[in-house]
């Protein structure tokens, strides 16, 4: 059932923090509970590649953030204060060394369960799943996936998949059971695990994948981004390479919900953002995935779309934006929501520019512009 | 017990507390540039995994000059004298 705000009293937070990771470093965006008026500061790891920085919500000060140079290898920095300080893991994430396979970089971090203080996961480039118990300070690879005997038939060969390298992604943890999990791969496709990442099986059926010989295969799949419907772990929503869909757990088969978006806009973008007070609304960036694959704003004319009955039908959110002439690129970590009871949306693009919304995307404006090419906008 | 001279480029300085320049000593017989760089790793941990990949080979955009040569085999035996530098290579915008 959903949770709509309208029903349930949730109380604002008393101010509202972004960790905006780029290519060239992380920045902080700041407001009070208004979010009207917004403080940038950075640079931190200034010339360094921040593929994602997260929060732990358990402890609300602890930061990771995954980076690596154009010339130095991938590593974790961790802070234990807010951000304020940062130390570099010990060991960082890096595959065994006899398998002849190297982590490119760390391009997902994801806080474990709350049972589980000091437990995180890492993905990476090329697909790989890490485990740290002791708060991002070292990570083991998770033998479970990394040396699964089927690991390669799911994922094919390191150099394979997007232009920047096949990803392991949108590593969720069941808030109810530490040991189920899911995960992303582009490319793979979706995988559960049941028992804390000691084995997986694949879970796509009823997803496309048009650029198969067979769309219907097992495995193979190109998911962009997965998550969670706010407040039902049973509900995931999925922004994929061809199309958008949705699974209602226990049932293994995804649900086209495309169907309902704009001919003209189509269905193909990077995010996926859920509203956490209400499972059937979500947003998405859609980009354009014809001919070429220009994956930019569909003629020039972004918009966010959002979905309030579990993706039926979507809406168009543009207010407030560029109406014409306007080529972003939002990447699948850049764009997040926060948790006030009217909800900010929020967003950045490969051009520097960080958008907000704060009343669920009705009016949008421009936060910050002239940052370097953003890679990843979360709420910390 | 040889010592070698190691010259820091600017992208691992915040490993050698800003030295541009650190000076090593291995115990290996005879020594060679992977014993330098565990030996780096020892005194400034961190700094090698920068540079040597978890399958052991040096990053794409790290080059290693051994008096004044590019030296990409780990494995390669030193001199006793040998003068080391680390070089941070082109590596795009």
């Amino acid at each position: 059932m959903a949770q709509r705000t309208g029903s349930t009293r949730i109380a604002a937070p008393r101010r509202v923090r972004l960790l905006v990771t780029t290519r060239k470093g992380l920045w902080t965006m700041t407001s009070d509970a208004t979010r009207r008026s917004w403080k940038l500061a950075g640079p931190q790891f200034l010339g360094h590649i921040v593929h994602h920085a997260m929060l732990d919500p358990r402890d609300g000060k602890t930061l990771l953030a995954a980076a690596r140079t154009g010339h130095l290898g991938p590593t974790v920095f961790r802070s234990t204060d807010g951000g304020r300080s940062w130390k570099e893991a010990v060991k960082p994430p890096a595959f065994a060394a006899d398998s002849g396979r190297v982590v490119d970089h760390t391009f997902w971090l994801a806080p474990g369960h709350a049972s589980q203080p000091g437990v995180w996961w890492a993905g990476t480039s090329p697909q790989g799943l890490f485990r740290s118990a002791d708060g991002g300070a070292t990570w083991e690879g998770v033998a479970g996936f990394n040396a699964h005997p089927q690991r390669k038939a799911w994922c094919g060969g390191d150099q394979d998949g997007t232009p920047d390298g096949p990803k392991l992604h949108s590593v969720l943890i069941d808030p109810r059971d530490a040991l189920h999990m899911y995960i992303g791969m582009s490319s793979g496709g979706v995988f559960e695990s049941q028992d804390g990442g000691a084995d997986w099986r694949p879970l796509n059926q009823g997803v496309r994948a048009d650029f198969q010989p067979n769309p219907d295969i097992e495995f193979g799949h190109d998911p962009h981004c997965v998550r969670f419907a706010g407040g039902n772990p049973d509900r995931l929503y999925q922004q994929n390479h061809c199309g958008l869909f949705r699974l209602d757990r226990p049932a293994t088969r995804w649900q086209d919900i495309g169907v309902g978006m704009p001919k003209s806009v189509g269905y193909v973008g990077f995010p996926m953002v859920t509203h956490p007070h209400d499972e059937d609304t979500a947003w998405i960036f859609p980009m354009d995935g014809t001919d070429v694959w220009p994956r930019i704003s569909p003629g020039g004319k972004p918009a966010a779309y959002r979905t309030r009955d579990g993706g039926k039908s979507w809406k168009r959110q543009a207010d407030g934006m560029p109406k014409a002439q306007a080529w972003w690129t939002v990447k699948r970590q850049a764009m997040t929501a926060d948790a006030f009871p009217t909800v900010g949306v929020y967003f950045g693009t490969t051009s520097g520019e960080l958008w907000g919304s704060r009343d669920e995307g009705r009016i949008w404006k421009c936060l910050a512009a002239h940052l370097p090419h953003i890679y990843s906008v979360t709420v910390a | 017990m040889p010592a070698f001279d190691v010259a820091i480029p600017t992208p691992l300085r915040s490993y050698t507390g800003g030295a541009d320049r650190v000076r090593v000593t291995v115990t290996a017989q005879p020594p060679r540039l992977a014993d330098v760089l565990a030996a780096l790793d020892a005194a400034h941990p961190g700094i090698r995994f920068r540079m040597v990949d978890e399958a052991g080979r040096m990053r794409p955009h790290v080059q290693i000059f051994v008096d004044a040569r590019i030296e990409r085999d780990p494995q390669a035996v030193l001199a006793p004298d040998a003068q080391i530098m680390i070089v941070g290579a082109l590596s795009g915008g």
